[in-house]
């Protein structure tokens, strides 16, 4: 059966969509609080 | 896709070892520590490189360790793939060419596989030890909803619920954390207001101490030339009683050595001796007068003589004088006269000379004229008593050694104070004393004034501690807020962000999962059940049947449009149905893993507790998933052989 394309992981999905904000972000101070909320998603996710 | 060949070298307890898989169903059977996990180990190894440490598989002292698999893609193209772990870590896959760069061979892999994600394909194409049993146990619904979480995550050690309930009661503690700060900046700014005026009043005090200090230490410094400049004014006015005493005595040793003594002795023994002249000259008068006058008498007689009756009357008046008697007798008066006169005339040239002489050493004695040698001795004696009076004690040498030392002092203060203050030197003393006290009496002020400010600064000084303490605590609370703000900010676009994606999966994947796995559910259960419905917000499962509906809460009971949960459906739903749908599920799973490449499913010791007659029922259902999917179902019971192809492991490996 022909599925639709491949499921992303949450962590792929959290991850691909917080780089996506953080390379389109021109303030500097604001892209640092998006890689903070990247870091942090990934730490909870991953059980640290 | 499908396995087949693995070939394990140098694993494990497996020195060489090749087992060929089959279509279908594949019971690899084998005792305790046979290798079957070994196998599932260097299978998953194979296709994610993740697991355990890699050394754990490599076979103690073996020279050469590796695994090769061979497996076939969906379409029908033949790969191997070899992970050597000793003596070098190295990977081929191989097929028409060679692959042997990790990354292309990775990228490889998740095409043929659909996922490289170890924990992924554990929880879609691996079902593990007594997992069917576990389900039964501790409730089917929630290890169902872990399997659709686990894949959903990825694998993740928490699900996204948990990671947002985190994140939520995170972001809460902030809130209550940040209303807390915002309690205490409000307190210290209450408590700063009592101690702000502190901090002006310490400012101005302390500039008003350095001004004082500055204007004291300027005074001091001014006072310092001053009494320099009083000094040198001593020292000028001491040199000058010095060299007074100096000249003074100069004078008078001047004056004692003036003394004419030798002149004035020679005058008196002058005088004397013209005294004695004047005696002799008198006594020589005396002494001519009288030869003049017998002379004289002489002379007359001599005449008489030259006189006939003289001559005559001469022998009879008893005078009888001859005349050459008288004539000797006038010569030796005349040569008497003659030496006396003479004699007169050395003692008046004599007394000529001493007068002169006298003279002239009484013009050279100028002022001692007319005083007496004694009084000479006399005023020489007054005057050596006047040096000592002006000495009081001190020798010249001292003089001279005071002036000498005092001079010095006194240039040293000139060029000090010339350097300071080059218009001092021209002041007079008492213009200097005047301003030395004035100077004196600011100091004095400026002191008591800076002693004054003393106690007052202390308080302002500690009231300005405080302020700074308390402004120290703000600035530190505003920090904290800060940073707790920004925690806040952090955990909110993480909350929104993982509740947006994971919302977009669910969405996108439980519709397919839904989908897929109803499909296969159908067709195990034979269209008994047609339709799987699961919940987006917790992923609770739901049968359908086909026109009976099951009610949630009343077994037995048919409800339009009411759905089954399975832990509550179970006396609804067969213990065998709940294994038919947990197995769709999976397979459903394994299925979107790949992307529809219908993985190898791997049973790895899941129904070792299960009874005979679920057994039956189990692998009933597992030969109608080999239609699709190939098996390989681990398991120590022998009994399970005939089920499907069987492949045989001794103990040992």
């Amino acid at each position: 059966m022909e599925l639709e394309n491949k499921i992303k992981t949450v962590t792929e999905a959290f991850k691909e969509k917080m780089v996506e904000h953080i390379e389109s972000e021109e303030n500097e101070e604001r892209k640092r609080i998006l890689q903070k909320a990247l870091d942090r998603g990934m730490e909870l996710l991953e059980g640290r | 896709m499908k396995f087949l060949t693995i070939t394990l070298r140098g694993i494990r307890n497996f020195d060489q070892r090749r087992i060929q898989f089959q279509d279908g169903l594949n019971i690899i059977c084998g005792p305790n520590e046979s290798g079957k996990t070994t196998i599932v180990d260097s299978l998953l190894f194979s296709i994610t490189e993740e697991g355990q440490n890699v050394r754990d598989l490599i076979q103690w002292e073996s020279d050469h360790s590796s695994i090769t698999l061979q497996y076939e893609t969906d379409e029908g193209e033949t790969y191997t793939l070899t992970r050597t772990l000793y003596p070098q870590e190295k990977s081929t896959l191989e097929n028409s060419r060679i692959l042997e760069d990790e990354g292309a061979i990775r990228s490889m892999l998740k095409d043929h596989f659909g996922c490289v994600s170890r924990i992924v394909l554990e929880n879609s194409a691996v079902v593990k030890h007594n997992e069917m049993e576990i389900m039964r146990k501790m409730g089917s619904r929630d290890i169902i909803r872990e399997q659709i979480q686990a894949f959903l995550t990825g694998g993740t050690k928490r699900s996204p619920e948990k990671v947002m309930e985190i994140l939520e009661r995170s972001i809460f503690q902030i809130d209550r954390a940040l209303i807390d700060i915002d309690n205490e900046i409000e307190h210290e700014l209450q408590n700063l207001q009592r101690y702000i005026e502190f901090i002006e009043k310490y400012e101005e005090l302390i500039k008003k101490k350095a001004v004082y200090q500055e204007d004291k230490t300027h005074f001091e410094e001014l006072l310092d030339t001053y009494k320099d400049r009083v000094r040198y004014g001593s020292l000028v006015q001491e040199i000058k009683s010095l060299e007074k005493v100096r000249d003074q005595v100069e004078d008078i040793e001047s004056y004692i050595q003036s003394i004419p003594f030798e002149k004035v002795k020679e005058i008196e023994d002058l005088h004397r001796k013209l005294e004695e002249i004047e005696e002799r000259t008198r006594t020589i008068i005396t002494i001519i007068e009288k030869m003049e006058r017998e002379l004289e008498k002489l002379l007359k007689e001599q005449e008489k003589t030259r006189n006939f009756l003289s001559r005559i009357l001469g022998p009879l008046l008893g005078k009888s004088t001859s005349s050459e008697e008288i004539r000797k007798k006038i010569k030796t008066i005349e040569d008497i006269l003659e030496r006396d006169r003479m004699y007169l005339a050395t003692l008046k040239h004599e007394r000529q000379e001493i007068q002169d002489r006298i003279r002239a050493l009484e013009i050279e004695i100028g002022d001692f004229r007319g005083k007496p040698y004694e009084e000479l001795i006399r005023i020489k004696q007054e005057k050596q008593r006047e040096k000592g009076v002006i000495l009081e004690g001190r020798t010249m040498e001292e003089i001279a050694t005071l002036v000498s030392q005092k001079g010095s002092e006194r240039d040293e203060l000139r060029i000090t104070i010339f350097s300071r203050n080059p218009d001092l030197l021209e002041k007079d003393e008492d213009t200097v004393k005047k301003k030395l006290e004035e100077l004196e009496q600011r100091i004095a002020w400026l002191v008591d004034e800076i002693e004054n400010i003393g106690p007052e600064l202390e308080e302002a000084r500690t009231g300005k501690e405080e302020a700074e303490r308390i402004n120290g605590r703000l600035t530190n609370l505003r920090s904290q807020k800060e940073e707790l703000n920004m925690k806040k900010e952090v955990d909110e676009i993480a909350r929104k962000t993982l509740e947006e994606v994971y919302t977009g999966l669910k969405e996108k994947f439980i519709p397919q999962l839904q989908k897929r796995a109803g499909t296969i559910f159908e067709k195990i259960t034979g269209g008994k059940y047609t339709e799987l419905v699961i919940r987006e917000e917790d992923l609770e499962v739901f049968v359908k049947t086909p026109g009976r509906l099951l009610s949630s809460n009343t077994p037995g009971q048919g409800h339009e449009d009411q759905y089954l949960s399975l832990k509550i459906a179970h006396s609804a739903l067969s213990q065998g149905t709940k294994d038919q749908l947990y197995l769709s599920l999976r397979i459903a799973l394994s299925d979107i893993v790949s992307g529809g490449k219908a993985l190898p499913l791997i049973f790895d010791e899941s129904f070792y507790t299960s009874d005979e007659s679920r057994l039956k029922e189990t692998f009933a259902v597992l030969q109608h998933i080999a239609q699709t999917n190939q098996i390989l179902l681990f398991t120590h019971n022998e009994e399970f052989l005939h089920y499907g192809n069987p492949i045989v492991l001794a103990p040992g490996g």
